[in-house]
């Protein structure tokens, strides 16, 4: 309002209009936090004291929220330079911007899902309440540039989360699951606080910004990294800390879905903050290349195997925020980052709509003739190829071939599957959908490129022993799970590994309702 | 017409060990406490006690309960945690991509092939030693290990009762695989012996012994039975003193034939009574109500699936084939492809970023704008562009469905212009349970196809004219109509509206006001805040409880229309037309008292003990349900397989309870004689009535009587 009062409107023209604006956005966007904290909270504060009209305050906050999503979307779009800023500790800039919209969107999404969702729940209120704190509260995360705001922040996610995973608090197991959670999420904290601690001593700064841009480190400094990797890590359920996001499962439904859209992927975003520093220190990046590749086939594995819907979709995100991992681990931030977002709306709706995979078409196995393959093989390495060439990916860094191999992969299925069960004119769906495929995977990577053209990596990444190890692994297990006959699981050794992974695949065995005469909920 | 299966235990063949016990007959004696569950699929309410129903009503509720609240051990945690992963792992035939391996050998088998690999069960020599010994084929393993263990004969039974209890739902669900599973589909080689054997496998690999579980403390829960039984007996009580009272009340006009605008013939679920009565104050319309699989006992069948669409106590008769518009097929190739990338090894990532936007925007619109939703995603469930070719019954028997069908609910004379069979079917959204709300009657299936093909029947010149010989005669101006009744949004769809020479206008638009009213009337009643209760239930994604399905049944009327007419019987009443004076010799009588009215007192019974004992019977909140395999939900991380109706469905808020615990009171409008001389000749029928596991009124010239449970007529009501 204040702001407001200030423009002269005698002198008016609309350039010195625009100009007015063009400056007090500047200053509004310096209380940018407020603007997003202030209504909400003091709907909040309102809504703590009066009796009968809770819902219909809910219901605004909601639109709040949808309302700031559809400002920061057309902020995105138009990346009007005036809003960004950096002050009291809090750093507005284009990569904050984007996670922020992303947060809104799922969190005002989730939040209506769950207004009706969970109706009739016995504590539907606190429920509703947690979910927004948790969400302001994941807005502070992203916005936080000092450390210790970062810390307090994730401390406060780790703990209000550990709250909604207990939601039902008749349900022993839930509680358990909770407890879990709440143990990995103190590590996790320790491992940032003490990591952060050490950079920022070093780099005599309080400031993450400051911290991964200094240069001038010791050589201890990848011993630092590695408590922050192990922190992003626990948060993004990373092999081998993963166990305790199988476990989770004991919560509602809406709460899984803003698990895996937006707690999991905060984790990456903390160290995708640190990507300059990491870049001075490549054999950081083995480690983390490392972790997300065990992670890919470990969680892939796992979710082939797994029986139940939400299961599945657990294990699907080990495996995909494994993937992030070796985004990150090759160098390609922006593709990282892309990652990121896409995954964080897929896995939400796939959550949300797990109440519709009843009697689904049972998975058939593809076995093909030899040119069927070499069809296959052929045409994915053209797609695969044009998707580089759309994507503008460089030759300057060979490590990224590793990158197109996924890509290559997903050609080769959709060539095969159409092949053995389209019925009709196959090769020329075959053609269509690969063209479909590689131009918009190959325009999306392109758009993160550009958008995120000061996170690419400066210098060149080699090819490692890992990354051939990786890839030669991943091959082998692509042909041998997607195309080799089922009798490879029927022998000693077939039999051996089906047993481990089922049986590692399991949650915690503290969370497991195992006696049906004691459950409760 | 139509065969009724009887409750036989299909896995009883002779006794093949030669010690001094009937394995077969402990098991079964034992396996008593475990009724069927059916698959999500098509999930069929039925009476949790079902096999104990041969016992007086009370006694069966302690002996079930005697046997789930015992205590479990943490021997038993083990062990289900065991079983549990690989039943699983073995039954999953939808999600995991990568199976079982050997599972072709059947369950044990492949159970005791694989826990050989298994580090934290076989962590010595010995224990495999053992494992090596015992049989594969589960009833022999049964004997071994009863041996191996020293379990006593007199103590088998209460072993094997407590071993099942202990998972009833995987039980259940084992158990409805294996006996009522239509033959044609079955494909997993598991029954309870699987069960029992794998249990004592466990039990004597890991533990080396078994508990023999005492069933002696039973004092608090006989105690705690007896309070409820005070109160139900109260509320059965108020309730149909009041349903008589006003049943009695009721000035009985006789109908008035001139001038029917149409007629209606409507399923006998209890969401039909609502609707048929706003209809009814439309215009001068008349409705019936009629098994909602209109007697034809089908199976439809098409490119991809065939589904039975009667009641699960009778065996599909005819075959009939449907197939459904091109652009279907089209759409699910394209889903197909998904799936397939989503379900793969080391595909699914670039797919993410591929369609994650798409996802992103498809959740948009679920959320916020469900109506675009369903302009995107018409609703399959429709049927109207259905095509059913009914080629595969004969003359005969489609003149015999025809015949029974008008007579059974009393229509076989003054036809109305129109008459319109109304199935019908529900509509949801992300909703696992969508198929309890469907039309029990046709085996958890929209009505749609069975009205369609009866109005087809009937319209056919030639089944009219031998309808004619039969003293059945209908103007050729009368046209037989099938229609879909959508019990979440009450509205009326005619079915090939476009084949009939016909102007529907009037009467849809008596449809569109009867769908308001009905609407504004419910809504009027709601328990719960208006402002989160989803504007479009049917098609919006987070609705939890799209509609309340058969809550508050409590009776089962079988008369004429005239007598409940009028009344405001709030959805509780089941409604089957039934004139005795044209039914001399009972026949249909029977059909409707051991068909409809059995398929009616599961339905009850489900609801009763979901909220007799919801941790017993119920499948708890829906919030925190996890699919398996496409079959069933398990609560979360990994639980029993949850059978029973979910928290949602019973209780309007926490700890309100919606539904009122009582038991099917059936009301015949008939002769004394004649119904007692059914339930005589029927078995079932005593065993429902006698034991009280529903209650028989008999309404004969304003007389009533009811049945005790010592098999006496008394006058009154009880």
């Amino acid at each position: 309002m204040r702001n407001i009062n200030i423009i002269n409107f005698s002198n008016f023209t609309t350039e010195r209009y625009i100009e007015t604006i063009k400056y007090h956005l500047k200053k509004v966007s310096m209380s940018a936090l407020a603007w997003l904290f202030m209504p909400i909270m003091s709907l909040l504060g309102i809504g703590f004291f009066i009796k009968s009209q809770k819902e219909a305050l809910l219901i605004t906050v909601n639109k709040i929220f949808t309302l700031y999503f559809f400002i920061f979307l057309g902020c995105l779009i138009y990346k009007p330079q005036q809003i960004f800023f950096s002050s009291h500790g809090f750093l507005f800039d284009f990569f904050s911007l984007s996670f922020l919209t992303l947060i809104l969107f799922i969190v005002s999404i989730v939040q209506k899902y769950s207004l009706s969702y969970m109706l009739q729940d016995a504590d539907y209120l606190s429920f509703q309440y947690k979910l927004i704190a948790i969400s302001l509260s994941t807005i502070g995360l992203i916005l936080s540039d000092n450390i210790i705001f970062l810390l307090g922040f994730w401390l406060l996610n780790q703990v209000l989360l550990a709250q909604l995973l207990a939601h039902k608090q008749n349900w022993q197991e839930a509680l358990k699951a909770s407890r879990i959670y709440l143990t990995m999420g103190l590590l996790s904290s320790t491992c940032l606080g003490l990591g952060l601690f050490f950079l920022g001593h070093e780099a005599t700064s309080f400031s993450l910004k400051a911290i991964a841009n200094y240069s001038q480190y010791s050589s201890y400094v990848p011993y630092f990294l590695i408590f922050v990797f192990v922190a992003t890590m626990i948060q993004a359920g990373v092999w081998p800390f993963h166990k305790w996001l199988i476990s989770s499962l004991n919560s509602p439904t809406p709460v899984s879905a803003f698990f895996h859209a937006g707690i999991v992927s905060s984790g990456a975003f903390v160290l995708l903050k640190l990507s300059p520093l990491m870049t001075q220190h490549t054999a950081c990046l083995q480690i983390i290349f490392v972790a997300g590749a065990i992670s890919i086939i470990a969680g892939t594995m796992m979710k082939l195997i797994s029986s139940s819907i939400k299961k599945m979709l657990v294990f699907s995100t080990v495996s995909q925020m494994g993937y992030m991992f070796v985004q990150i681990g090759l160098g390609l931030f922006p593709a990282a980052i892309c990652h990121i977002l896409w995954h964080s709306f897929f896995k939400s709706f796939l959550f949300l709509n797990s109440g519709s995979s009843v009697n689904q078409e049972p998975p058939k196995q593809i076995t093909f003739q030899k040119y069927e393959a070499l069809f296959c093989t052929l045409n994915s390495l053209i797609f695969t190829a044009l998707l580089s060439q759309i994507a503008g990916l460089s030759t300057q860094h060979k490590s990224q071939l590793v990158f197109l191999l996924f890509p290559f992969f997903t050609l080769f299925f959709i060539n095969s599957s159409i092949l053995k069960f389209f019925k009709i004119y196959k090769h020329l769906y075959a053609v269509l959908f690969s063209l479909l495929f590689s131009a918009s995977y190959g325009f999306i990577i392109h758009i993160f490129d550009t958008a995120f053209q000061d996170m690419k990596i400066p210098v060149s990444m080699d090819i490692a022993p890992v990354h051939i190890l990786f890839t030669v692994c991943l091959i082998g297990l692509f042909i041998l799970i997607n195309f080799a006959p089922r009798k490879m699981w029927q022998t000693q050794l077939g039999q051996k590994i089906y047993v481990y992974l089922l049986k590692t695949s399991q949650s915690h065995y503290q969370t497991l309702s195992l006696a049906r005469n004691k459950f409760k909920n | 017409m139509t065969k009724i299966m009887t409750q036989s235990i299909d896995f009883l063949e002779p006794s093949s060990s030669s010690n001094n016990y009937d394995l077969e007959a402990i098991l079964e004696k034992a396996a008593s406490i475990i009724a069927p569950v059916w698959p999500l699929k098509n999930a069929i309410a039925c009476n949790p006690l079902l096999h104990l129903e041969a016992y007086p009503f009370w006694d069966a509720i302690l002996e079930s309960q005697k046997a789930f609240h015992h205590s479990s051990s943490p021997q038993d945690d083990t062990i289900n945690f065991h079983l549990i992963t690989w039943l699983q792992a073995f039954l999953d035939e939808q999600i995991a991509s990568i199976k079982m391996p050997c599972k072709e050998w059947g369950f044990f088998a492949a159970f005791k092939q694989l826990i050989m690999h298994d580090k934290n069960i076989m962590t010595s020599n010995q224990q495999l030693h053992l494992l090596k010994k015992i049989p594969s084929n589960p009833k022999e393993a049964i004997s071994y290990l009863i041996d191996y263990l020293g379990i006593k004969t007199e103590d088998l039974e209460p072993v094997f009762r407590h071993q099942l209890s202990r998972l009833p739902g995987w039980g259940g669900y084992i158990r409805w695989l294996s006996q009522w599973q239509s033959s044609n589909n079955k494909q997993q080689d598991i029954d309870l012996f699987h069960i029992v054997a794998a249990r004592l496998t466990l039990c004597a690999v890991i533990f080396h012994k078994i508990e023999i579980p005492h069933y002696k403390n039973t004092l608090a829960l006989k105690q705690d039975i007896q309070n409820k039984q005070s109160m139900i007996l109260k509320l059965e009580q108020d309730f149909i003193r009041s349903l008589t009272m006003k049943l009695e009340k009721n000035v009985i006009k006789s109908p008035t034939f001139s001038n029917i605008q149409a007629q209606f013939v409507f399923c006998i679920d209890v969401r039909s009574e609502q609707i048929r009565k706003v209809i009814e104050n439309q215009n001068n319309y008349q409705t019936f109500g009629f098994a909602g699989f209109f007697g034809i006992a089908t199976a439809f069948f098409n490119s991809n699936n065939s589904w039975a669409s009667c009641p699960v106590l009778l065996s599909p008769v005819f075959q009939v084939h449907t197939s459904f518009p091109k652009h279907l097929n089209l759409k699910k190739q394209a889903s197909f492809l998904f799936k397939k990338l989503k379900f793969s090894f080391g595909t699914a990532f670039a797919l993410v970023e591929t369609l994650g936007v798409i996802s992103g925007l498809w959740m948009a619109i679920k959320t916020f704008f469900p109506r675009l939703y369903k302009r995107l995603q018409p609703s399959q469930s429709h049927m109207s562009d259905w095509q059913i070719n009914s080629e595969t019954i004969g003359f005969n028997d489609k003149l015999s469905i025809a015949e029974n069908a008008l007579k059974m609910m009393g229509l076989f004379e003054n036809f109305a212009k129109i008459v319109m069979i109304c199935g019908h079917g529900s509509e949801s959204t992300n909703n696992p349970w969508a198929s309890s709300l469907e039309c029990g009657a046709c085996g958890g299936n929209p009505g749609g196809l069975n009205a369609k093909l009866l109005a087809s029947i009937l319209n056919e010149p030639s089944i009219r004219q031998s309808l004619t010989q039969k003293g059945i005669a209908i103007p050729s101006s009368t046209l037989f109509v099938g229609a879909l009744h959508n019990t979440v949004t009450h509205e009326i769809t005619i079915l090939d509206k476009s084949s009939f020479a016909f102007d529907f206008s009037e009467i849809e638009k008596d449809l569109q006001q009867a769908k308001t009213e009905l609407q504004a009337m419910q809504n009027a009643g709601k328990h719960m805040n208006q402002l989160f209760e989803s504007k479009t239930p049917s098609h919006d994604w987070a609705c939890i409880r799209p509609e309340w399905g058969l809550a508050r049944n409590g009776a089962f009327i079988i008369g004429p229309r005239e007598v409940t007419k009028n009344l405001d019987l709030e959805g509780r009443c089941f409604l089957h037309s039934y004139q005795s004076n044209h039914d001399i010799d009972g026949k249909y009588l029977e059909t409707i008292l051991t068909a409809p009215v059995v398929v009616a007192e599961w339905i009850n019974m489900q609801y009763f003990f979901s909220l007799f004992d919801p941790v017993a019977y119920g499948s708890g909140s829906k919030v925190t349900h996890n699919i398996v395999g496409g079959f069933g939900v398990m609560q979360g991380n990994f639980s029993d397989l949850m059978h029973g109706l979910p928290s949602q469905s019973i209780f309007s808020q926490p700890k309100i309870s919606y539904h009122e615990a009582i038991r099917l009171h059936v009301i015949v409008y008939a002769p004394l004689s004649k119904v007692d001389k059914i339930i005589q000749k029927h078995d079932l029928l005593k065993k429902l009535f006698l034991n009280q596991w529903a209650k028989i009124i008999v309404i004969d010239d304003n007389l009533k009587w009811h049945l005790t449970a010592q098999g006496q007529w008394k006058d009154g009501c009880f």
